[in-house]
């Protein structure tokens, strides 16, 4: 288990894969798994000018 | 599927998108080789990575680029090719090319310069839209309205001050109805298809438009099967709206988010894809 960096609200590992992206379920804060073992996460990288499809 | 093969899968982050696309590889027994485009490097000669074929899920244009040309030079084939994603993620050459197919496309005129840019918007007439060559999710486009607001964009983008903020695509507004048509094509075939309502114009899935399954006529299927034929072909969604004259393509995505489009439709657009992927690996 590991907690949100914006708001602190506990996240669990559940079926999270790693470089998965997911929002916050307490603040909404776009999230990254950085690492399975250990479980960490980390704020989403953000968007840059040329990030589409 | 007999033989197998090793999907790389250059990607960014892991969007649902992602972990579908490695799911339906697992399912079929096919070794993923992870490639995360913050992580991998690019020497000259090929070193230390073993896919056989490389699926391109970055959603940074500039790192797709010089790693699908790099891919290339490894002899390893990519979805999309290097050349597809070039010409589609770039709106001046996508209208070039779809004009050069006869695929109807939105009245387009480019300018090099803020002047010129004025002239180019008196051309095409108010309303009009400006939009970034480079760019996706709707971002930093505008609906320009008469001269006036013309001149306050063109002053704002000037001031931005990077050099494709200097480039000015500028198209005819088309008054199409609070939706427009997104169809997906995976090699040769129509895959999903569906509107995307916005009360806004812009109706990007990223800017929270709503969607709704749709059967494609022949016409559109049609349609959507030359555009993606004419930027060279692979995993492509191509984008229509409806303008008076009938249905015209604004442009094609070369690394389409599809979620919104498997919501919708209930196609599982992933396992398509890599399907597709092991077949042009196979060839
Ligand atoms: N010429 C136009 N007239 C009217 N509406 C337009 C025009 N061009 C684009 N739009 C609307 O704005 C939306 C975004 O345009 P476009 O697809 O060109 O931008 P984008 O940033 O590349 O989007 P994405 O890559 O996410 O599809 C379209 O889905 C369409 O609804
Ligand atoms: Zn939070």
């Amino acid at each position: 288990m590991t907690e949100c960096p914006e708001c602190g609200r506990a996240i669990e590992k559940q079926n999270l894969i790693e470089g998965e992206i997911f929002p916050c379920p307490d603040c909404g804060l776009e999230l990254e798994v950085t690492s399975l073992a250990p479980f960490r996460v980390d704020t989403a990288p953000r968007e840059a000018e040329d990030w589409g499809e | 599927m007999s033989e197998t093969f090793t999907l790389g899968l250059f990607y960014t982050v892991i969007r649902p998108e992602e972990k579908w696309i490695l799911e339906a590889a697992a399912n079929r027994g096919i070794p993923v080789e992870r490639l995360h485009d913050e992580a991998v490097t690019f020497p000259l000669v090929r070193n230390g990575f073993h896919a056989d074929l490389v699926l391109n899920r970055s959603v940074s244009h500039s790192r797709s680029m010089y790693a699908l040309r790099f891919f290339e030079h490894y002899g390893v084939p990519t979805v999309n090719a290097y050349d597809v994603v070039a010409l589609c993620g770039d709106k001046v050459l996508t209208s070039l090319r779809l004009s050069e197919a006869g695929v109807p496309t939105p009245e387009t005129v480019v300018a090099l310069t803020p002047e010129a840019a004025l002239k180019a918007l008196d051309e095409v007439g108010y309303p009009a839209v400006l939009k970034p060559p480079v760019g996706s999710w709707g971002r930093l486009m505008a609906k320009v309205d008469d001269r006036e607001e013309a001149e306050q964009i063109i002053e704002h983008k000037t001031a931005l001050g990077s050099s494709m903020h200097s480039i000015f695509y500028v198209q005819e507004y088309v008054p199409k109805p609070e939706r427009d048509l997104r169809v997906l094509v995976v090699g040769d075939e129509v895959v999903a298809a569906m509107y995307r309502f916005s009360k806004e114009w812009r109706t990007n899935a990223a800017r929270g438009a709503t969607t709704e399954p749709l059967v494609p006529s022949p016409e559109l299927s049609e349609l959507a099967l030359r555009a993606s034929e004419a930027v060279g072909g692979g995993v492509l969604a191509v984008d229509l709206m409806e303008s008076p004259e009938g249905l015209v393509v604004h442009e094609v995505n070369h690394t389409p988010e599809f979620k919104a489009l498997s919501g919708a439709t209930g196609v599982d657009v992933a396992s398509k894809i890599v399907d597709y992927a092991a077949e042009v690996a196979r060839r």
